[in-house]
């Protein structure tokens, strides 16, 4: 299950490779990975122990230049085995190819082809592909992005299953202004192909999304962005009727550089859960809340953006029609030393949401209000590294059936790593806390980052 | 579920890709966007229009300064990525967005981050016992990532 639709996208990859003159002969190829070793004890109430020690490996490798050509190749992973008890769902050993594509990369139009299995993002979706991609910008301003295939699709143990999907296509058509906006529209489509002697399936999880995307920036100083996502799948026909919107979602976002440290920033956005959450492979949480509906709208102001000190404001009010308003506001500040070796960050944050029903309690209202505080410190000597971060929750209503009884939670994590050399790092995380869940929360962890090659991807960012 | 073959949007795609491959002389002539930045980038988080003061590049047609990582830009890095995915990835190789943003993992990114206080990541730290908080105030944020992906874990107790 780990594993589904992982052949066909190395399947793809290798075969295309193999059968690229001079694959082998890259002009430049970066390999980087990490390893983890982590380990921690669980106690049970029932008495059971457990003791978990799961190594995972991820590794990456990215070859550009690819015969002297245009082409490139992009694979990324990871592998994980639990030397101890079982520490996942999915079993002792477990795998997944996160990306792994082949992309040519033209000299004019920013056109582009992608093979293999790789991320799309667009106004109506994102999306793990097996299959092809192409984009390119047109004369006139015109721009276009397409792809085809099969979905990357997950099914989680314990859920219902969903609709099998067998092929996936999608893509986004815009046109810009130079410099003063642009406008969009896109589709995605999951589905399967007709098979009349498949057995009919009890929940149909296909989608069929249709986008639109403006933003309009008529200054360098100020952008609104704008996005709205329906969904177009035809309904029973009785659900149909009692339905006055196929409106999915709309994100909305203004940006205004007042000066060149001083921001402010604002967002909109609405869900409309039915037709949001289509298409999900865990229905058992998400479409228990189907017909509701959420608004927020946020606000976010900062000062010395790029400077030694950096301050930042921000609220969001939120409705959703189930539980009621809620807020959350707060100011950051973050600091950075010249040559950003010392860096550190502190902020405060409420939350209030009183009088949030509570279905099948012992009360018929309670409360989530609560403060967040958090600090952070980082030292990077460039042979040595130092970080320390903590975080701490304070919650209001100690009756909340959540918390167990236990209004405070914290944790604190502290990592330490050396460089022996440009391309390695070994480092070592403590972290401490203790939380509704446990009293007492002890973990441990090993880090080696490895990055090796000639890849000059911004400086390793 | 409906025929794939009588979709009109997948016939609006592939006419779309056919024309791409028939009709080369509709592409923009303009020269690509640089695939890598040619100099090196200092430390942090990068304000591209400290450089690049009005220009605009090519393709994207916006103004660099609409790519400075300010912190507004942090926070709604998703509409630009969807449009202006080559943009980012002139500096970020596709690993640093599968950091946070992949189809499975087994680690939160603030366990695997746990040395990059700086870097914002979602699930910050003692997430398990707080995500049922912030799950009833916000619960379309949990579908972005874990709609359709990566929710093995939430699927043990969400049957």
């Amino acid at each position: 299950m780990a594993r589904k639709g992982m052949h066909p996208a190395m399947t793809v990859v290798l075969t295309a490779s193999a059968l690229m003159p001079g694959a082998a002969s890259a002009a430049e190829v970066e390999a980087y990975g990490t390893t983890l070793a982590r380990y921690w004890n669980q106690s049970y109430p029932d008495l059971s122990k457990n003791r978990y020690v799961p190594l995972t490996q991820f590794v990456g490798i990215d070859a550009t230049g690819l015969g002297d050509t245009a082409w490139s190749l992009h694979l990324f992973g990871w592998g994980k085995s639990d030397l101890a008890d079982q520490s996942s769902p999915g079993g002792k050993g477990e795998g997944d190819l996160t990306y792994g594509y082949l992309q040519y990369r033209a000299p004019k139009a920013n056109a582009e082809l992608k093979a293999g299995r790789f991320a799309v993002l667009g106004a109506a979706g994102q999306e793990l592909v097996d299959g092809l991609s192409a984009r390119a910008d047109l004369r006139g301003g015109f721009t276009f992005a397409v792809f085809g295939g099969k979905p990357v699709i997950y099914d989680p143990e314990g859920a219902t299953q969903a609709a099998p999907r067998d092929f996936i296509a999608g893509g986004r058509l815009a046109w810009r202004a130079s410099r003063y906006g642009e406008i969009g529209v896109s589709f995605l489509q999951d589905g399967t192909s007709p098979d009349p002697a498949a057995q009919p399936v009890l929940e149909d999880r296909s989608r069929k999304l249709l986008g639109g995307d403006l933003r309009i920036s008529p200054h360098a100083s100020f952008d609104v962005s704008g996005r709205v996502i329906y969904n177009q799948k035809k309904e029973d026909p009785v659900l149909a009727a009692s339905q006055t919107s196929r409106l999915a979602g709309q994100d909305y976002a203004m940006s205004w550089k007042i000066t060149r440290t001083i921001q402010l920033s604002g967002n909109y956005i609405e869900r409309n859960f039915k037709d949001y959450y289509a298409g999900t492979n865990l229905p058992a949480l998400f479409r228990l809340i189907e017909t509701e509906k959420y608004k927020a709208h946020s606000g976010l102001l900062s000062f010395g953006i790029g400077g030694p000190f950096q301050y930042s404001a921000d609220y969001r009010k939120a409705r959703r029609e189930g539980n009621g308003d809620s807020t959350r506001a707060g100011v950051e500040i973050r600091t950075a030393s010249e040559g950003m070796k010392l860096k550190s960050g502190l902020a405060y944050h409420r939350v209030t949401a009183t009088d949030v029903p509570l279905t099948g309690g012992t009360v018929a209202f309670y409360s989530l209000s609560h403060s967040e505080t958090r600090l952070w410190l980082l030292h990077d000597g460039g042979r040595y590294y130092l970080s320390l971060d903590a975080v701490g929750y304070i919650f209001d209503d100690r009756n909340n059936p959540m918390l167990n009884g236990e209004p405070k939670t914290y944790l604190g994590v502290a990592s330490l790593g050396f460089r022996p050399t440009k391309g390695l790092m070994v480092s070592g995380d403590v972290s401490y806390g203790m939380n509704p869940l446990y009293k007492k929360e002890v973990r441990g962890l090993l880090r080696l980052d490895f990055r090796f090659g000639a890849g000059t991807k911004g400086g390793g960012k | 579920m409906k025929a794939w073959k009588a979709s009109p949007y997948l016939a609006f795609g592939l006419a779309l890709c056919l024309g791409f491959l028939s009709a080369c002389s509709l592409l923009s002539p303009e020269t690509s966007f640089a695939p890598t930045h040619p100099d090196q980038l200092g430390p942090g988080r990068p304000m591209c229009s400290s450089c690049h003061e009005s220009e605009t590049f090519a393709g994207a047609r916006k103004p660099y300064s609409a790519f400075d990582h300010t912190p507004a830009f942090l926070k709604d890095h998703g509409l630009a990525a969807g449009r202006d995915a080559g943009t980012c990835a002139s500096c970020h190789g596709q690993s640093f967005c599968a950091d946070c943003h992949s189809g499975k993992t087994m680690i939160p990114p603030a366990v695997l981050l746990g040395n990059r206080p700086d870097r914002a990541v979602p699930h910050p730290a003692a997430y398990l016992s707080t995500h049922q908080i912030e799950g009833r105030l916000d619960p379309a944020r949990c579908y972005t990532c874990h709609g359709r992906a990566n929710n093995q874990r939430c699927a043990a107790c969400h049957r």
